[in-house]
């Protein structure tokens, strides 16, 4: 791990389509190789379905179809990076996860003006490291947006149907 | 806030708990004596309640909690100035009663480690009660005591033997003896260090009565009291010659002392380890099976005996662990009665509390969430469903309204239900106000599930159709929401009129159960076998369509059918299907699966992230291979089918009336066997 600086904070970096995304390292229990993916039916389209981990069996989300890329075979280095926010524990499925480093909490900066609304929610800035540009996520409000957007909350839920 | 460190905070773990225990007495006490509120109060119960008081007063001061010092103690004091005819006045009812309630919020902010409420107003309000009553000089005189016991609580042992039990004299005849001094409280086993078995029975002794020196020939001992009669205080008083108990100034009474606390969170531990056990006994099974032909007879079987005897141990195991999370209902169902005090008061009705299967056991943890909801259904009958007194004459019913509280197990949940005998929910109303607010087309008739669905919207009420459900709004969301979270399920029932019944599902306990395992669209799923009633291979000369559903002879009755497949959008199955049939009539359906795999010990893990919790499925479960199958939930899917309307005409009944019993082959016993 990496030792805090001052006003830095750990982060997980990983990558979605050519993108490097971070994630608080104290938002994220684990990260583990995808395992069995079982579909549940009727769930979001961008929930890939629940797997078990640990003990626990949790919901698993492609961020690439939750971002809007194509879904891409599984490889050695997909990675489910389980977080735990607000009680809920989740996992996100991304392309690779396999650098730490610590961003300053003033080098974050506030999303881009022009960027789609929704996205800035769960975007809590953009930082440089070197010459990369890094999307820092909210991991509260990505699943909060997320779990809004899986009931599209109809006042009245199809009965059953 | 003061901080003595871990043994501290583990202290202050059983500070919190025997707090909830001896609260709860007060409660109890304090609602028996608002009930008997024109005669003296009963002697016991007063005792209960000093004892109590006084257990909460010395806890809290050794927590350094001196908010809750004071307020116990101003109680007891306002207890101990009762006039000899033991009345209590309404006024010092309603004082004690606000008093309870501060003892909560300072127990409670010292659990959030909040500043507690200031004592002050109520202990100067108590005092000028007790100056009013006129029977006390100081408040710190406690040793003057007023109350005369009609009993006192008494230890008695008894030392059973096998010699005794040659002559006749067994535990149930010293018991009996024992009632004709007074109630029995509690009794206790205690094993001694030479392993023979002494029962300790606490007896609350009336006054003037006294056991026949000749019990003691049939090795009965109790500390002979004429002596020390005079210069005993009487409250808390017993003759205790045996071990220490727990809290300074505890008394056994009707809780029995070895009982030992453990902390939730180390049984889920127990818990999960048992879950992980049956999985990798699952595994074990595998490989025995699969190693059964490379083997010499004798160690197959050896191999299978001892895999038999793992399998029944742990089965034993899981249900000890099991059983030791279960607390009954009541605990929770007493809590309610409180809170219906207040209720009563506040809108001036008169409504009796009715309790039926409060001794249902169901996990501790399940219970504690269900608390906020279960509050919020007893105060919305109370408030919304029950009419006024003028109302309810009018309408020719009795003036008191009644609330409900039913609990029962049903197969692998418990089921609990609130219901009121008041003006129930205007169905045509709330469509209406529904369809105004756009959350329903005009058109539409509102199922019981699509009711539900408009109380529960956020902030949706009829408020302006007064008495029926105003305010039921947002509140009822959150009672949903809180009983989905921990897998449970609420419907509403409600007549016109008639009154109003809401009735929760929910799981036993973190569950492992049996279960038939199937398949529907190549996906592997599972379903308690608890839940099933027989598995009838489909034949199509049995299915019948009615407009878009489908129907199933099945023993001269008419069931609807769950297309699984096409219920979860999965593809449909070729070949031949299987019906499980599920429910009791009239609320039966037939699920209908591709494959039946088999039956297996299945540890159900709860699937409740809004992402992933369908109706449907009521949780998932990690097969021997490590793939995770999804758990069925025959209620949800029986109701579904009624739901839609597939209630069958009386057309298509007698056109799908065939004889069938005959030819539905009930290979359930073979696939238990």
């Amino acid at each position: 791990m990496v030792v805090k600086a001052a006003g830095a904070e750990s982060y997980v970096l990983c990558e979605l389509a050519g993108t490097t995304y971070a994630l608080r390292s104290d938002d994220i229990e684990q990260l583990e190789m995808v395992g069995q993916l079982t579909p549940v039916p009727n769930a979001p389209p961008f929930v890939d379905g629940v797997t078990s981990v640990r003990g626990r069996v949790i919901p698993a989300i492609s961020l690439r179809a939750r971002f809007g890329f194509d879904r891409v075979e599984h490889t050695l280095r997909t990675r489910l990076v389980v977080v735990r926010s607000e009680g809920r524990v989740v996992g996100l499925i991304v392309d690779n996860a396999r650098e730490f480093a610590a961003i300053p909490t003033d080098a974050i900066h506030p999303p881009p003006e022009g960027m789609a609304d929704l996205s800035t929610r769960y975007l809590r800035g953009t930082a440089h490291l070197g010459e990369r540009l890094i999307f820092v996520l909210d991991v509260t409000e990505l699943l909060r947006v997320t779990e809004s957007s899986a009931t599209p909350l109809p006042p009245l839920l199809p009965s059953l149907g | 806030m003061q901080d003595g460190g871990e043994f501290f905070d583990e202290f202050i773990d059983d500070y919190f708990s025997e707090c909830e225990e001896h609260l709860a007495t007060v409660r109890r006490v304090l609602l028996a004596l608002d009930v008997a509120n024109d005669g003296p109060a009963d002697a016991v119960l007063l005792q209960d309640l000093l004892r109590a008081l006084h257990t909460l007063k010395g806890l809290s001061g050794m927590v350094g909690l001196s908010a809750a010092e004071e307020i116990a103690h101003a109680m007891e004091d306002g207890l101990r100035a009762l006039p000899d005819s033991r009345r209590i006045s309404r006024t010092l009812l309603d004082a004690l009663f606000s008093g309870v309630a501060l003892l909560e919020s300072c127990v409670n902010a010292r659990r959030m480690r909040a500043e507690p409420p200031s004592p002050g107003p109520f202990v100067d309000r108590m005092y000028d009660i007790i100056r009013s009553l006129g029977a006390m000089n100081g408040p710190a005189n406690s040793e003057t005591v007023s109350i005369q016991p009609a009993v006192t609580v008494r230890l008695f042992q008894f030392a059973a033997s096998a010699e005794l039990v040659a002559r006749g004299v067994g535990v149930e005849i010293i018991r009996q003896r024992l009632a004709t001094l007074g109630d029995i409280t509690a009794t206790t086993p205690v094993v001694q260090a030479n392993g023979t078995v002494v029962f300790e029975f606490a007896v609350a002794v009336r006054a003037g009565v006294r056991p026949p020196a000749e019990w003691r020939d049939d090795a009965v001992t109790w500390h002979d009291w004429d002596a020390d009669e005079e210069s005993t205080p009487p409250v808390g008083l017993v003759v205790h010659t045996g071990r220490p108990r727990a809290a300074p100034g505890a008394i056994p009474s009707t809780t029995s002392s070895n009982v030992v606390r453990v902390d939730l969170a180390r049984l889920d531990d127990l818990m999960r380890l048992v879950g992980e056990l049956v999985v990798s006994r699952a595994r074990l099974n595998d490989v025995v099976g699969r190693a059964r032909t490379q083997l010499t007879t004798s160690v197959q079987d050896d191999l299978s005996d001892a895999n038999a005897a793992i399998e029944r141990q742990l089965r034993s195991l899981r249900e000890g662990v099991m059983r030791v999370r279960l607390v009954a209902v009541n605990e929770v169902f007493e809590r309610l009665r409180f809170a219906m005090r207040d209720v009563a008061r506040e809108t001036q009705k008169s409504i009796h509390l009715n309790f039926f299967g409060q001794d249902t056991e169901i996990d501790k943890l399940v219970i504690d969430r269900m608390l906020e909801p279960l509050l919020h259904l007893v105060r919305n009958a109370a408030s919304h469903g029950i009419e006024s007194r003028d109302r309810r004459l009018d309408a020719g019913k009795s003036p008191d309204g009644t609330v409900t509280l039913r609990a029962r197990a049903a197969g692998d949940r418990i089921v609990i239900e609130v219901e009121d005998d008041g003006a129930g929910i205007d169905i045509a109303r709330v469509a209406r106000r529904a369809a105004d607010a756009g959350l329903i087309s005009s058109w539409e008739t509102l199922t019981p599930d699509m009711l539900l669905d408009v109380l529960c919207s956020s902030g949706f009420s009829t408020r302006d159709s007064a008495d029926l459900t105003s305010g039921r709004g947002v509140g009822m969301a959150v009672v949903r929401d809180t009983i989905r979270a921990i897998g449970g399920t609420l419907f509403v029932d409600s007549t016109l009129g008639r009154g109003t019944r809401f009735t929760i599902e929910l799981p036993l306990t973190l569950m492992i159960t049996d279960a038939l395992v199937l398949e529907v669209g190549n996906q592997s799923m599972a379903i308690p076998q608890i839940s099933l009633r027989e598995i009838v291979p489909l034949d199509d000369a049995q299915v019948t369509r009615v407009e878009n559903n489908e129907v199933l002879s099945y023993r001269g009755r008419v069931i609807p059918l769950v297309d699984l497949a096409a219920r979860f959008h999965l593809p449909p199955a070729n070949g031949k299907r299987h019906a499980l049939i599920v429910g009791v009539e009239p609320h039966e359906a037939g699920l209908v699966v591709d494959r039946i795999l088999g039956l297996r010990e299945i540890v159900v893990h709860p699937v409740t992230d809004p992402l992933v919790a369908m109706p449907g499925i009521s949780g998932a479960t990690e097969l021997a291979d490590g793939r995770v199958s999804l758990v069925l939930d025959a209620a949800t899917l029986i109701r579904s089918s009624r739901d839609r309307g597939t209630r069958p005409t009386p057309a298509a009944l007698n056109a799908a009336q065939t004889p069938t019993s005959a030819m539905s082959q009930r290979i359930s016993e073979q696939l238990w066997s």
